[in-house]
């Protein structure tokens, strides 16, 4: 792009590069300690920047719950290798996984089954709108789940998910769970949800996703799956 | 999700604390992280978007990122606040963009229509942008040139890109990256000796 990669930290700095400069200006960064050091010579710019004096008046009256619903169906990143060391997280990588990943391989070479989402805890309210959220969506797409009757419906662009409709009954002490298959391979939890009838929708959840996977898991759900997928949608 | 014990958090609870408590997968420490920024992360969403159900919208997609990427903060790099103002600032500023190319298509297909839409610079380049800002970035701004403020605020409010930034200043590329970064050297200098 530019022969002085320099000239583009400021830029840089306030997210004025396009995606394609962005990715370059990075790869700029990662080996330019004198542009690493003038970026974070501006971070008390941009704080600044962020900043306002205004009171909290204008606040939306239902933000809260919507964040809260927001949360609840959300799962979280995988943290950084480093903190995957210390004890207290359980990795999603593992030996489950890659059986999950040969089995979702296998199931997408057959045939569709269905799945639903259930967020667990969610005010169905929010559920719902979310599910509307994602079907206005320009690219929204509904498959069949291949559980029961369920649909699911997604957007790329919103990379949120929703699923809907009524599924087979399972044994006491079991629950329906959505995962998210990533094109590297891991596997993020999704949303639990019951048998019968039940809506589930996971905002903020398909940035790297190639399929959706449903597998029945013990209540409460699993940080990565402990059985074999019963259905598998790729996107 | 498993129920937690903590209940009613302790003043000596700093954001940061509340936030790493997040990563670890506390829901219940997350809600005192977004009850005490979702107003904040609002109004930067909705100074840049200006719409308020789009804000709305950009605010809680922004705090939802922020509960899913807690396990990645890193209190070593900077504080909890900017780090959440920074995730919902990008936000915005991609939905700005995303309506803008809408937008722009939507004037192409448009292009025989006999009334000429407003280019859209003219509106980002006349608002007033200081309104709404603190009164350290304001007596900050005001040690810039004119030309310098602009570009700043058309990057940093209205998401414009230093390509469209030259094109809105009508100054070429090479002048617009300079006068960024110029900008941010000279905001940077007031900003710290206005702290010290």
């Amino acid at each position: 792009m530019s022969e002085n990669p320099h000239e583009l930290v400021g830029a840089y700095a306030l997210g004025a590069l396009d995606p394609a400069e962005t990715a370059e200006f990075e790869a700029h960064l990662s080996g330019c300690d004198t542009c690493r050091e003038e970026l974070a010579s501006f971070d008390v710019v941009i704080d600044a920047l962020l900043e306002d004096d205004e009171d909290d008046a204008k606040l939306p009256a239902n933000l809260a719950a919507r964040i809260a619903a927001g949360v609840a169906v959300t799962p979280q990143v995988t943290p950084p290798v480093a903190a995957q060391e210390s004890s207290n997280v359980v990795p999603f990588l593992g030996r489950p996984l890659v059986r999950l990943f040969a089995a979702v391989a296998a199931l997408l070479a057959v045939a569709g089954i269905g799945v639903a989402l259930l967020s667990l805890g969610t005010p169905k309210d929010a559920t719902l709108a979310e599910l509307d959220r994602i079907r206005e969506a320009p690219d929204a797409t509904t498959v069949a789940l291949g559980v029961g009757d369920a649909e699911l419906v997604y957007s790329k662009t919103l990379g949120a998910f929703g699923a809907t409709g009524t599924t087979p009954a399972l044994e006491a002490g079991q629950t329906y769970q959505l995962w998210i298959v990533n094109a590297d391979g891991t596997i993020d939890p999704g949303p639990t949800f019951p048998a019968g009838d039940f809506t589930a929708a996971a905002p903020d959840s398909l940035a790297d996703a190639v399929a959706i996977a449903v597998s029945v898991e013990p209540q409460g759900g699993s940080l990565q799956p402990t059985t074999d997928p019963i259905s598998a949608v790729t996107l | 999700m498993d129920g937690r014990h903590l209940r009613a958090v302790p003043d000596a609870v700093t954001l940061e604390d509340s936030l790493l408590a997040a990563g670890r997968g506390d829901a219940n420490a997350f809600e005192a992280v977004y009850k005490a920024t979702m107003a904040q992360v609002y109004r930067l969403a909705e100074r840049v978007v200006r719409d308020p159900s789009m804000a709305e919208d950009v605010a809680q997609e922004a705090l939802v990122e922020a509960w899913r990427k807690a396990p990645e903060f890193d209190p070593a790099r900077g504080s909890a606040k900017a780090w959440i103002l920074t995730i919902a600032h990008r936000r915005a500023i991609d939905r700005v963009r995303r309506e803008q190319r809408q937008r722009d298509q939507h004037e192409t297909e448009a292009s025989f229509a006999p009334e000429p839409v407003a280019p859209l610079a003219d509106t980002v380049v006349d608002r007033d942008y200081a309104a709404r800002q603190s009164a350290r970035v304001r007596a900050a701004m005001a040690t810039l040139t004119d030309k310098q403020r602009s570009a700043v605020e058309l990057a940093f409010y209205a998401g414009r890109t230093h390509t469209e930034i030259s094109a809105d200043l009508a100054v070429p590329l090479g002048t617009a990256k300079t006068r960024i970064r110029d900008a941010l050297t000279a905001l940077r200098s007031a900003l710290t000796e206005v702290d010290s």
